[in-house]
């Protein structure tokens, strides 16, 4: 990997997307655009030209479709270039800065009802997830109980963290919504 | 208990009014939407995004499949009689809202 490309091992929780858009922002303005967005780490190229970068919620484009050709169309139109879709429903754009362009150029989504929308998107999965681990774990527990395999209790200790955090998560989103 | 149509939102509204005189592009409709709103409405591609997709899933507008054969191989969209309808009664109402103002500024 030559100087030309870095990759960034920085993680950011669903609910501190703008955080990472600022981030990818900064990194533009030092010389260090994205290529590649991803949850684990993202991929850089050096180039001077500055642009915003706005991160999109929709699981509908992970795979490719004449649905996800419609959306990228809509995004081009206003001159957001897609970059890249993560396994779980991120899609990265960024557009050109121009100094003479209002802030509003570069918003995606312009008015409460449709930012809503894309947040409720995030939350329904996050809600879901939630009560799919909480079975689980009643499942393990039973489980331990009846077949004595104590070791099981770290599994349950583990599925319980992550439904504390993902609980922590959707309030997180839901205070967005307001 | 009646179920209430649901006023539209600006967007909404502007997107079904600028597809009454034709099919139009994305960038087509948020551009009208500008101009007739002196500026102040401005469409974002999320926004439009998620309106369109939700408009088509409702009926109220399509893609305008003829249209888009043409070397212009930008997607055209266009109003549907039930959006029409949708559009006519969100006028009829803001009429009705309108009308109440002069009649409670007559009352005084």
């Amino acid at each position: 990997m030559g100087k030309e490309i870095k990759r960034y091992f920085d993680v950011y929780a669903a609910w501190n997307y703008e955080k990472e858009e600022e981030a990818l922002n900064k990194k533009s303005k030092e010389g260090w655009q994205l290529v590649k967005g991803g949850c684990f780490y993202s991929t850089f190229r050096k180039d001077t030209t500055v642009y915003r970068y706005k991160i999109d919620f929709n699981t509908k484009m992970i795979r490719g479709s004449i649905e996800k050709e419609r959306y990228i169309e809509m995004f081009a139109e206003q001159g957001w270039e897609f970059i890249n879709t993560t396994f779980n429903g991120w899609s990265y754009f960024r557009k050109h800065y121009k100094e003479d362009l209002a802030e509003g150029e570069y918003e995606i989504y312009t008015d409460q009802e449709s930012y809503f929308e894309m947040l409720n998107r995030w939350i329904k999965i996050g809600k879901a997830m939630q009560l799919f681990l909480i079975i689980l774990t009643i499942a393990y527990g039973i489980g331990m109980i009846i077949s004595g395999y104590m070791l099981w209790s770290i599994v349950i200790a583990i599925y319980i963290g992550l439904i504390a955090g993902l609980r922590y998560g959707v309030k997180q989103m839901e205070s967005k919504c307001s | 208990m009646i179920k209430k149509s649901e006023p539209l939102t600006e967007s909404y509204f502007y997107i079904l009014l600028c597809l009454y005189s034709g099919p139009n592009h994305g960038y087509g409709i948020m551009q009208d939407t500008l101009r007739l709103s002196n500026e102040r409405v401005k469409i974002g591609s999320g926004t439009m995004y998620g309106a369109t997709s939700n408009m088509i899933k409702k009926g109220w507008i399509v893609e305008d499949k003829e249209s888009n054969e043409a070397l212009d191989r930008k997607r055209l969209y266009k109003l549907t009689n039930i959006g029409k309808e949708v559009l006519d009664r969100e006028i009829e109402r803001l009429k009705e809202l309108l009308i109440s103002v002069e009649n409670i500024k007559a009352e005084k």
